[in-house]
């Protein structure tokens, strides 16, 4: 059975609320990681005394990984509360930006750091996912990373606070094929490194927004990346839709996970090799066996 | 009075919205660039043909008081034909939520005064309002409720043109080598 969610609520001056009504936010209090709504908690949340509260989410919501983004009412501090659920085997972080007013906002974070808890040797960030349409981000880590044990710092948009926040993900099940049979966790990241041809720059998009029916320019997100990239074999060009056969295509090879597009939520990386713009076609995760991903990317039109 | 498309596009925006109740970021012109903009349920418009209707009506306007050149202004004017099609797109292919259903309100509601008011503002004549159809489709290995319905506007297009005149007129008396007359025209 999943595990009850508890909830602590103090008043404006730091002192246990006890007679807040606490419900989730209209639209978006409780969604899946990829935006759908879910159905909130049987008995909704329930008062425990003293300022506790608690919900009690299903299994499912555990399985699938749910965020919970939770008004606490006027009066209360913080007034909004978000609580991601869900278990060692799917652990993710959950971020609701707030601005400075501690009003919901808008804006994705950056990942600030990402660190192994251990050694403290810095890790292949994630990536920072959108629920859907909504103001909501994740962050999941690789099942490596889960093992391992890493700290995570994000960095608000400008203007949202707080104006960081930290998670540690540990305790994720070590799978076998993360494991080589010298013990140590296979990261074919170094033999990408070894073969790689340059650093990339790497256009992010979000999806791109309508106004009154008109489609106008997404955010973009710009960061580099080492990559080996290399020509595409027929069949690859093959596999294409038939209209993009005739692209310059190339694959490409990184220890960072190149997007394409995802409807609703992901238009697709442009990656700039030798000053062309490419768009990325495909993307195979090899993140669980071997820390890499291979993608195949196609020159757009007139680039 | 010319066609003004963004006129057009916000009004028939407005009447999809006031239909379906449906998110600003729901409803969207067709044949933009991009990946979907949203898992259904939304909306798209498609502003298609303009067809002209008979023949365009020509007028001429003479006012002495206009600058020099402009006193005449020859104004053409005729009715066209708009085709709009809105497609509707929903996660349910029954019950009262279906793409079908909504299209049936949009099918219906154009009768009414209201809704016309505010095409007619921007020149729009509801002339046509075609069948609901039902064309339901697979998204991936799913099947999407579709349906769509066409509708036919009048819109009045026209174009003007300030045409001018003959000011002076230079008469060369010599043709051919050969000196005419010149004849005095009294006035």
């Amino acid at each position: 059975m999943a595990a009850p969610q508890p909830l602590w609520i103090f008043d404006l001056a730091g002192a246990p609320k006890a007679d807040a009504v606490p419900g989730f936010v209209a639209g978006f209090g409780y969604v899946g990681k990829d935006g759908s709504v879910r159905a909130q908690p049987i008995g909704g949340i329930v008062n425990l005394g003293g300022g506790q509260y608690s919900f009690q989410p299903s299994d499912a919501d555990e399985a699938a990984g749910t965020c919970a983004v939770i008004d606490c009412g006027v009066g209360t501090s913080p007034r909004y509360q978000y609580i991601d659920i869900s278990t060692k085997a799917n652990q993710f972080a959950l971020y609701v930006p707030l601005d400075a007013g501690g009003n919901l906002g808008a804006g994705a974070p950056t990942v600030g750091s990402y660190l192994e808890l251990g050694s403290g040797a810095a890790r292949p960030p994630p990536s920072v996912d959108r629920a859907g349409a909504f103001e909501l981000y994740t962050i999941t880590p690789t099942s490596q990373d889960a093992a391992i044990g890493v700290g995570l710092r994000l960095d608000s948009a400008s203007g949202n606070t707080p104006r960081t926040v930290n998670a540690s993900f540990s305790g994720g099940p070590v799978s076998p094929s993360d494991v080589s049979s010298g013990g140590a966790i296979d990261d074919l990241c170094d033999a990408v490194e070894m073969l790689e041809s340059g650093t990339y720059t790497v256009k992010r998009r979000d999806p791109a927004g309508y106004v009154r029916g008109r489609r106008v320019p997404s955010l973009e997100t710009i960061f580099d990346v080492d990559a080996s990239v290399q020509p595409a074999s027929g069949l690859e060009v093959q596999r294409l839709p038939e209209g993009k056969r005739n692209r310059e295509t190339m694959v490409v090879f990184s220890c960072v996970e190149l997007k394409t597009a995802q409807r609703g939520l992901q238009e697709p990386d442009i990656l700039i090799i030798d000053g062309a713009l490419f768009e990325v076609e495909s993307v195979k995760r090899w993140a669980a066996l071997g820390n890499y991903y291979r993608a195949v990317v196609t020159r757009t039109p007139g680039s | 009075m010319s066609i003004r498309r963004e006129e057009i596009e916000d009004a028939l925006f407005d009447l999809v919205q006031a239909s379906t109740e449906f998110a600003d970021e729901n409803i969207f012109f067709s044949d933009q660039d991009g990946i979907s903009p949203q898992p259904s349920p939304y909306a798209t418009i498609s502003i298609g043909d303009l067809n002209r209707v008979g023949i365009d009506a020509s007028t001429r306007d003479f006012d002495g008081a206009r600058t020099a050149g402009s006193e005449i202004v020859r104004t053409t004017m005729g009715m066209r034909e708009l085709v709009c099609a809105f497609s509707f797109f929903t996660p349910k292919t029954v019950g009262a939520t279906t793409a079908w259903s909504i299209a049936a309100k949009l099918e219906a509601e154009l009768q009414l005064s209201s809704v016309r008011d505010g095409l007619n503002a921007v020149g729009l004549g509801v002339a046509n309002v075609g069948s609901v159809r039902w064309v339901p489709k697979l998204n991936n290995t799913e099947f999407e409720g579709r349906a769509m319905l066409e509708v036919r506007f009048n819109v009045p297009q026209g174009a003007s043109d300030a045409i001018g005149y003959i000011e002076t007129v230079n008469v060369t008396p010599v043709i051919d080598g050969v000196t005419l007359p010149i004849i005095t025209i009294p006035e």
